[in-house]
């Protein structure tokens, strides 16, 4: 960039400073806008030196002038887009902060209603509080009980996914027993395979550690999210849970004998709301979030799923993540 | 259900704290099912003259609240030597992992779970009460 003006160029408002120079000063003008010979007004940067003869008296200044108007034009995009990016950290930071705090509140105002409706119908049905009513009710309040256990869940189901999706789950780093872990899956999933005649099995490898280090609250999700979604659609026969732990990572395996997931729908079934076609969710139920939960929490935790399955031989859906023994917990 | 015996909680005093008025009345009804006397209170401040005075068995403190929430109360009380050996039992809602942890190291001696049913309400709360000796002693079993 830099290059000697071209004579018709020279700065023509520049009497006082070549005075000073004149008179022995170097001069350096690090920016002045100068009208060219076309009358554009540009930017330079100049040095202007007097040349002295032997006596030591000035017979001639010259200068050097560089046009910096692109880069000062350059520089003046840079801060603004440095200003800009600021603005715009600043703005991510505080919708971040009001997301967190609407869904902190949209968790609170939605389960109130609910924990309210799901006690006085629980009271009701067990016949609590010396109320009296007509038996026909019961099977209306019956009703109203199971839609209000659905509505909670999917408000469970969809709070969860929002913390999730918006960074705000914090996952604890816990010592806990897998045996014991494995024993509450057992009796909670346990009570609905008994509903459908489905024989639950579990098989523990050998060398599966008894104490891990993690979230056993995050990887009870999992497990039930998958194990729910087994029962759900398989109308007879087994399904089965398998726990390994190999090189510091987590595998549970849950393998169903139900209707199996078409090729097409394979990629979509961790989708929200999403099963393999609308009748389906008529027919099986649940909240259609089950498996965005497990597939997003197992990302979350820097994990993988992996889907295979048979159409009406069934599926299995392999989970991998990483999580340490308590002796090797950092 | 039924293998819990309604007169379990025969006498005793047992205070509830919770903003919300249907969720005080949910645990009355219930408690007062298995013959316990309830005193009720809406924030963590009226929860801690509550517990001052009436000197219950246990305390269920619902963690959000105004004035002073749960964590306030449960501070409050861990400072006062007279106050620090009542148990209390904070009240969680469902998804809020990190609060269930973070009660239990601030002193809370467990947690329970939102909704309170019939259904799970008195199992859970057994469960808890017979780790604490001076409690499971006393029950009515």
């Amino acid at each position: 960039m830099t290059r000697h003006l071209p004579s018709q160029t020279t700065p023509n408002n520049t009497s006082l400073t070549t005075q000073r120079c004149i008179q022995g000063q170097v001069l350096q003008i690090p920016e002045e806008p100068v009208s060219r010979y076309d009358g554009v007004v540009r930017l330079f940067e100049t040095v202007k030196a007097p040349i002295f003869d032997e006596a030591g008296k000035v017979i001639m200044t010259v200068g050097v002038s560089r046009d910096i108007t692109e880069r000062k034009q350059a520089e003046s995009e840079r801060e603004k887009l440095i200003k800009d990016l600021q603005v715009a950290r600043r703005i991510a930071q505080e919708n971040s902060r009001l997301k967190s705090e609407f869904l902190a509140t949209m968790s609170h105002e939605l389960r109130t209603p609910m924990n309210a409706i799901e006690g006085f119908t629980s009271i009701l049905l067990n016949g609590f509080g010396d109320v009296e009513f007509n038996p026909a009710a019961e099977d209306f309040i019956r009703r109203i009980q199971s839609n209000s256990k659905r509505l909670l869940a999917l408000i469970n189901d969809f709070l969860d996914l929002s913390r999730i999706e918006s960074g705000r789950l914090e996952l604890a780093h816990m010592a806990f027993s897998a045996p014991a872990l494995v024993k509450k899956w057992e009796a909670e999933i346990g009570v609905l395979a008994d509903k459908k005649h489905l024989t639950f099995e579990i098989d523990i490898a050998p060398t599966f550690p008894d104490v891990l280090y993690g979230d056993p609250e995050a990887i009870s999700k999992i497990a039930i999210n998958l194990l729910s979604n087994a029962i759900k659609f398989t109308d007879h026969g087994r399904f089965n849970l398998s726990l390994q732990h190999e090189s510091d990572n987590w595998i549970m395996v849950v393998r169903d004998t139900g209707i199996g997931i078409p090729p097409h729908a394979r990629e979509y079934v961790f989708e929200e709301f999403r099963q393999v076609d609308q009748s389906s969710k008529r027919k099986h139920g649940g909240t259609g979030l089950g498996l965005a939960i497990v597939q997003k929490l197992v990302r979350y935790m820097g994990g993988s799923v992996v889907l295979e399955s048979e159409l009406d031989k069934g599926s299995t859906f392999t989970v991998t993540f990483p999580i340490k023994g308590q002796d090797q917990a950092s | 259900m039924n293998e819990i015996p309604r007169d379990l909680l025969k006498g005793w005093d047992i205070v509830v704290i919770d903003d919300e008025e249907d969720s005080l009345l949910v645990a009355r009804v219930i408690l007062v099912a298995y013959g316990a006397k309830l005193h009720t209170a809406q924030n963590g401040q009226e929860g801690l003259e509550l517990i001052r005075t009436v000197r219950p068995r246990f305390a269920i403190s619902d963690l959000s609240m105004p004035v002073m929430d749960g964590w306030g109360l449960i501070q409050e009380m861990k400072k006062d030597r007279t106050l620090a050996d009542i148990p209390v039992i904070a009240l969680t809602a469902h998804a809020m992992l990190g609060d269930r942890d973070r009660a239990i190291s601030a002193g809370f001696h467990n947690y329970l779970i939102k909704p309170l049913t019939v259904e799970s309400f008195m199992q859970d709360l057994v469960k808890l009460i017979v780790d604490i000796p001076v409690l499971a002693q006393a029950l009515n079993i």
